[in-house]
């Protein structure tokens, strides 16, 4: 260090020598503000490798994009050890590359040599994003706008994206941080249609969690695309989302992992939709089966069997499926002499209410139908489903796939579905 | 001390088969092109090696995990050709309009020495120790991936600016087993580069310009096959967009490319070219006695102006790509060494 700053001293020396025949007073000032920028350099370099335990990163490559959490220990020797594990990195993994502070017209914080858990967002051969040449096209470098013992606040060179940098706990495990994560992120799977978000008794949907980027209907225009990232306590919305008079932009999971309440503002929360919402919306993609076992039914589904061994048929099944534009329930049966395997379609519609859903019987219009509906029991069946339910999921909040439904006039008459592909 | 400006550089190529089935594999045609030469208009070059163009070049911290592979830089390229070798990136030194990454230190390490054995010390071996002290690169940039442009299909691979400053791309790819990759991507530019900046000090002969006079096209070039370009006296389609890019492009395919590929590429030259189309392109030119011609008279010129023997250059690299191996195993065991001063 010490041939540097003797090289400093010459070089400022020349410069104040340079410059004094132009105007001194602006050359001191430029003087001066080199060396603070210098002491901020060193500063910041001090700062981020006292952490022995390293910082998280909350990552957004681009402001379209999703975040991603890293966390980073920056070794005084130099290198700079990543954790991730997310949809580009699949596995549990810390990878390793040099790191350093440079000046950039002011401090800049660089991942130089290439680091896989980092460099992976910005590498053009990633595979990712849109491909081939562009990939996820995030930063490496980062301006430092704020540093302090705890805190970051950094923002990409290329991209301008907002990112934090904060201190990790001491005595924490890395490990446990991406199974915090996990928690958090069951709100996200796939199998979840959307989610609710309700401020101020007002609800909007969420659509597209799984992605990491929420859209938004809202009453006016084209829907809103809020990137959000998801973090050990919860979440953060890559920007304030507004919404009835109220901005939101950071969640915190509820102790039983089903929701996400948000730190601004108590009364804003993001939820599951209810089961009956659940049950509507995934007849889009599944059936529901009735489970034929149910005590609650187990009368009618007697004189159903009765009815169909008359004819020489067995139940082959019994469901709720989407036709498009109603709700069916679809009965299949299979001739006990030739195996062949016949339907019969009895229309429903069904209304999602706060407390649990209503059936209406539409009649059917198949042969299928038209022959079945005729069969003893079958009347008697349709009948018990055009009614009001109160519905539950027995097995899962995030993920139902076994729902009970119980009349609501008449608590003996319940029953059992169960969703298959 | 003379001083010389030099002009805008530029290499392109063609993808190669080997390039092509790689780039397949993501359906999509790459062109190849090796550009040059940013705002070298204005950068003066001082011909002279005690000019140090570094001046706050940061000491080495004995601290540093990187300690042992810069100081192996510091005597292997600082020191003796006042040489920076830049491994670790900075986007301020390289182009903001791609999507780049740094390179892998193991690949930067394996470069280093490769970068020494196959090309420095082969000028060294050949045209002696002070020959590229003088007339060297003064910057070796490395960066981890391609410069993609995906709106024109086109990537980057190597860039030169003002003679000081070579920029080698793909080094992530790097692949000490493949020596026509080796090549392609990072020796062949290099050679081809230093070409240039050898003939904008001195001179190259006018007559080189009359053999495939009328037959050069800097923007049909690259829709040229290897046998038309051939059969018009060309090294290489590149070599036929213009004059200077062909006598690099001499110069650098004899020196890397081996007997096969010079058999095959004038036999090639000896018959008429085939395009594209498989279409069969008549010209006048005799191109075996041409490209032969050519290589003569880079021979001499080298050799006149330079002191410089291309065919025991020719040699000496051939010689040095079959001791790859050992020459990596060396130079791993020297930057192992200065991990005692950190002790
Ligand atoms: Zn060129």
């Amino acid at each position: 260090m010490k041939k540097n700053r003797y090289l400093y001293v010459l070089l400022s020396g020349l410069i104040l020598i340079l410059s004094s025949c132009v105007r001194t007073e602006e050359s001191l000032f430029e003087e001066s503000a080199a060396l603070r920028l210098n002491r901020a350099i060193a500063n910041d370099r001090k700062l981020l490798s006292s952490a022995d335990n390293g910082w998280v990163m909350e990552y957004f490559p681009t402001n379209g994009s999703p975040g991603f959490v890293l966390l980073i220990r920056f070794d005084s020797s130099g290198i700079a050890s990543i954790a991730a594990k997310n949809e580009v990195t699949p596995m549990y993994d810390i990878s390793t590359g040099t790191w350093n502070m440079i000046d950039d017209s002011g401090p800049v914080l660089t991942f130089d040599t290439y680091n896989a858990a980092l460099h992976v967002f910005s590498d053009p051969n990633s595979g990712y994003g849109q491909g081939l040449g562009i990939g996820l096209a995030g930063d490496y470098e980062f301006i430092i706008m704020n540093a302090s013992e705890t805190e970051f606040t950094l923002k990409g060179k290329k991209r301008g994206t907002n990112i934090r940098l904060y201190r990790f706990p001491e005595k924490k495990e890395w490990r446990s941080y991406f199974a915090d994560v996990n928690k958090v992120n069951a709100l996200f799977n796939v199998n979840i249609p959307y989610l609710h978000l309700t401020v101020n008794g007002s609800r909007v949907m969420l659509t597209g969690g799984h992605s990491h980027i929420f859209n938004i209907e809202t009453a006016s225009d084209y829907p809103v695309e809020i990137p959000f990232i998801v973090t050990d306590e919860g979440i953060r919305f890559a920007q304030p989302f507004e919404t009835n008079g109220v901005s939101v932009q950071k969640f915190r999971l509820s102790d039983d992992g089903n929701s996400l309440w948000a730190d601004e503002n108590a009364i804003a929360k993001i939820e599951l939709p209810l089961p009956q919402e659940f049950f509507v919306a995934t007849l889009q993609t599944k059936k529901w089966a009735i489970d034929t076992t149910s005590a609650g039914l187990r009368g009618i589904i007697d004189s159903v069997y009765a009815g169909l061994n008359a004819v020489n048929r067995t139940l082959v099944q019994l469901d709720f499926r989407d036709l498009s534009d109603s709700v069916a329930l679809a009965v299949q049966v299979k001739s006990t002499a030739t195996g062949v395997t016949a339907i019969g379609r009895f229309y429903y519609s069904v209304k999602p209410t706060e407390d649990g859903i209503e059936f209406a019987y539409k009649g059917t219009s198949d042969t299928g139908g038209d022959v079945l509906r005729r069969l003893s029991g079958f009347s008697e069946l349709l009948q018990a489903l055009d009614a009001t339910f109160k519905i539950d999921s027995v097995n899962s909040t995030l993920n139902p796939s076994v729902l009970t439904l119980e009349n609501t006039a008449d608590t003996s008459l319940w029953f059992v579905l169960k969703q298959r592909l | 001390m003379t001083s010389v400006i030099l002009e805008t550089l530029k290499k392109e190529y063609k993808l190669t088969n080997y390039e092509y089935s790689l780039m397949r594999k993501n359906s999509k045609i790459w062109l190849l092109i090796w550009t040059a030469a940013l705002f070298s208009a204005c950068v003066r070059f001082e011909d002279s090696f005690t000019d140090s163009i570094f001046v706050d070049e940061p000491e080495l911290d004995p601290a540093s995990e990187l300690y042992p592979f810069d100081r192996w830089l510091e005597e292997n390229y600082l020191k003796p050709y006042n040489l920076d070798f830049r491994y670790r990136m900075q986007d301020k030194g390289s182009d903001m309009d791609y999507n780049l990454v740094p390179a892998k230190l193991e690949n930067s390490l394996e470069m280093a020495i490769l970068v020494k054995h196959l090309w420095f010390e082969a000028y060294n071996d050949v045209a002696g120790p002070d020959f590229l002290k003088q007339h060297g690169p003064r910057i070796i940039h490395l960066i981890g991936s391609a410069a993609y442009k995906p709106a024109l299909q086109t990537m980057v691979l190597g860039t030169a600016e003002a003679g000081i400053k070579i920029t080698l791309y793909n080094c992530n790819e790097l692949n000490p087993k493949n020596i026509d990759l080796l090549n392609e991507y990072y020796f062949e530019t290099m050679h081809h580069e230093f070409a240039h900046i050898l003939h904008q000090k001195k001179t190259y002969p006018k007559e080189f310009e009359t053999f495939s006079a009328g037959y050069y096209d800097p923007s049909y070039w690259q829709e040229r096959t290897d046998s038309e370009a051939a059969s018009l006296g060309f090294a290489s389609p590149y070599g036929s967009s213009q004059p200077r890019e062909d006598f690099v492009e001499i110069i650098a395919n004899y020196i890397v490319k081996d007997s096969v590929w010079w058999t095959d590429r004038l036999r090639m030259a000896s018959q008429s070219g085939v395009n594209r189309d498989g279409q069969v392109v008549d010209d006048p030119l005799d191109g075996q006695e041409i490209i032969e011609a050519k290589i003569d008279m880079c021979r001499k010129w080298l050799k006149e102006s330079w002191d410089l023997d291309l065919d025991s250059l020719r040699r000496n690299v051939t010689k040095r790509q079959l001791q790859i191996d050992s020459a990596l195993i060396e130079g791993y065991k020297k930057i192992d060494e200065y991990k005692n001063e950190q002790l």
